[in-house]
């Protein structure tokens, strides 16, 4: 090789090696737009593996929507499209906190605490931001709830007198959360369920004692009674052994007929024809279809600039029940959820 | 700021159909305000519909007889409106006689201000006893001329500022002595209140001639409560709560309420057009992102007599779907194409 060629040779050679970074950004770039289509929604998901696993597996391929493994910090550095966190009930609020802070849309399973100053915090935080912070309520995409909520809303069974709620076996449910450190997780969903259905608060909630009861919760305990605008609502947590098919089932009795909603999509309805009708019977795939729906609507929800179905306000019933049954477990008296007015009274 | 007619139009609709399979005939609080609430948006959407909804309610309120104006019931003037939007003479029948009845029955505390209906030791007051005590004075006195049924309604008003208004916020306390101690004041500012009182001193002052002596003096009040008022909004247009706590909870019912009646006081150039109109806007706008897709309005207090502690308003709960917020929601869409 001659000077002139070595020369030719070496400045090919720096040429390329000066074009490698801008082949390598114009790689990254490509990689980049392959790896996220124009129109997707990705969901940072903050929980762990095996929730990650079963989760990607019901939501399946959702439209326009996906699910990523991240943590928090990966999820801001990454600036998702939404983050949904379904960590130990304890430490959602304060990856909420901290990501809607940082400006990333969040969906979240509930952030169970009985203070209230929690709930306080959560919805300062809700409030000093303007992207959506949802609350994953699963079971309000039912279509057996949301035909359920229609129908008492419509009156179709007349004026409601009581409601009982029994909950069997929970974990039949696969939208039911189950928390060793929280027995009362279950019951919670299906209390806000209960209310979000007839557009009502729970006013006051009494937990009877049982002494033999170990550890003492107000599952462990069995029974509870709560008090509406003007009627009782029985709660049952003893699982009642004639009907253990079902996780759990809300009757709504009113002075024209009967509603009776289960876990899975179960729907039944007796009026003045006098003959039970089954609206839609159990089917454990709803699960999938409403947890969809549920990551569906945030999406839209976030696209739209709206609030989603479940808001931070849907955590102050919780949060309030949660420290009513534990007041209730110690006194054994009634609590009241909600401060009534001077001179008004419910007895339980 | 603009809205598209269509998209309220729409939302009113979604409402509707939802709220509509209800049973309206009973006649309560909030039956009768979602049934004014129709009046208007078949007014703003020309669409006869709601109207006729309305008037089909009424017929079978009429055949079961529960058609009068009530004293149980008097935060809303249903058949008042009705009056307005059909010109039938029969939606005021009785209307002088009870309201002369009201006048002369209801229980007054100590320093005049009425009190609710059902109080034995006179002493509870609040802005919804007020709002609704004061219209049906002030509509008596548009009927018959009278401006004696006028000075009552300002005298309340003057009666109730002096006891509820707080002077640092130009907020309202929702109410007094409801509790054992008859001079105790509701803690705290529940946007609803807030709502409601504007609500009273607008249409109160819609009945008032500006001919008359007290017309300066309601006009005032409106714009003072006006102007504490736009301070306490939100960038989104949402008024909290408790509403000067930006912290608690935006709460939908009260803002919509609000945006019905700054709206009204624009349009009938009681308050400036700046800057209410782009305030109301704003908070219309904010509203309609608590509609659910089945119809259903968010983020509604749950209504609620006055209560004793603040803690007591900020963690009232707030469930999506029932009547009061509907009625609520339609009003905030029907205003900005209201002309009367």
């Amino acid at each position: 090789m001659n000077r002139r060629s070595f020369l030719e040779r070496s400045m090919v050679l720096t040429a390329g090696l000066l074009s490698v970074p801008a082949i390598s950004n114009k790689a990254n770039t490509i990689r980049k737009e392959t790896a996220k289509e124009p129109h997707e929604f990705i969901f940072a998901a903050i929980c762990s593996a095996a929730r990650f696993g079963q989760m990607k597996a019901m939501l399946g391929p959702s439209a326009g929507i996906k699910l990523v493994k991240y943590t928090p910090a990966r999820a801001i550095r990454k600036k998702v499209s939404a983050a949904w966190i379904a960590r130990d009930y304890r430490h959602r609020q304060k990856h909420l906190i901290r990501l809607l802070a940082a400006g990333i849309p969040v969906l979240a399973e509930a952030p169970y605490s009985e203070e209230i100053s929690d709930f306080d915090s959560l919805q300062k935080a809700a409030c000093s931001t303007s992207v959506p912070a949802g609350i994953a309520l699963y079971h309000r995409f039912l279509p057996a709830c949301i035909s359920a909520r229609e129908l008492l809303s419509a009156g179709r069974i007349g004026k409601l007198t009581s409601v009982q709620v029994q909950i069997n076996q929970p974990e039949r449910d696969p939208l039911l959360p189950s928390y060793s450190f929280l027995p009362e997780a279950p019951l919670l969903v299906l209390l806000n369920l209960l209310q979000w259905l007839l557009s009502q608060p729970l006013l006051a909630i009494r937990v009877v004692r049982k002494e033999t009861a170990t550890p003492a919760s107000a599952v462990s305990n069995g029974m509870s009674m709560g008090a509406m605008e003007d009627f009782p609502v029985r709660i049952t947590t003893v699982p009642n052994f004639y009907e253990n098919s079902s996780a759990w089932s809300m009757l709504f009795i009113g002075e024209k007929g009967q509603i009776r909603l289960g876990a899975n999509n179960l729907l039944e309805i007796i009026d003045t024809s006098g003959a039970w009708q089954r609206q839609s019977g159990e089917d454990p795939n709803k699960a999938s279809l409403s947890i969809r729906m549920c990551f569906e609507d945030f999406a839209l929800a976030v696209k739209e600039g709206r609030q989603p179905e479940g808001k931070t306000t849907d955590m102050l019933p919780d949060c309030l029940l949660l420290n009513a049954m534990h007041q209730s477990l110690q006194t054994g008296k009634g609590e009241l959820l909600v401060e009534l007015p001077f001179g008004k009274a419910i007895r339980l | 700021m603009n809205i598209e007619k269509e998209t309220l139009q729409h939302a009113v609709e979604v409402v509707f159909q939802r709220t509509a399979r209800k049973d309206c005939t009973l006649q309560t609080f909030a039956n009768d305000l979602f049934l004014e609430s129709l009046l208007y948006c078949s007014e703003a959407f020309g669409r006869n519909v709601y109207q006729e909804y309305v008037l089909n309610i009424m017929n079978k309120r009429e055949k079961q007889g529960f058609f009068q104006f009530s004293r149980k019931q008097f935060y809303t003037f249903l058949p008042y409106n009705l009056w307005i939007s059909t010109g039938e003479e029969k939606y005021l029948k009785d209307f002088i006689r009870f309201a002369s009845e009201l006048k002369e029955s209801i229980g007054r505390d100590k320093d005049g201000a009425v009190v609710a209906p059902d109080d034995g030791r006179k002493c509870r007051i609040s802005v919804m006893i007020l709002q609704g005590y004061a219209t049906i004075m002030s509509r008596a006195g548009a009927l018959t001329g009278d401006t004696g049924w006028f000075d009552e309604a300002v005298n309340q008003f003057d009666i109730y500022r002096k006891a509820l208004r707080d002077e640092k916020t130009g907020l309202w306390h929702h109410g007094r002595g409801w509790s054992d101690d008859p001079s105790f004041l509701s803690p705290g500012f529940w946007n609803q209140a807030q709502a409601w009182c504007l609500r009273g001193m607008s249409e109160v002052l819609d009945c008032f001639p500006p001919s008359y002596s007290e017309y300066g003096k309601m006009l005032s009040m409106i714009n003072e409560t006006a102007l504490s008022l736009i301070r306490f909004q939100d960038k989104a247009g949402m008024w909290h709560q408790i509403t000067d706590l930006p912290d608690s909870y935006p709460e939908t019912g009260g803002t919509a309420l609000l945006a019905f009646y700054l709206m009204k006081a624009v349009r009938k150039k009681w308050i400036p057009e700046q800057p209410f109109t782009d305030a109301t806007l704003k908070a219309i706008t904010a509203v309609l992102k608590y509609l659910n897709r089945d119809g259903s309005v968010s983020n509604v207090s749950y209504f609620t007599d006055p209560l004793r502690t603040e803690e007591g308003y900020r963690h009232l709960p707030a469930f999506s779907g029932e009547t009061q917020g509907a009625a609520l929601f339609l009003m905030a869409c029907a205003a900005p194409f209201l002309s009367t």
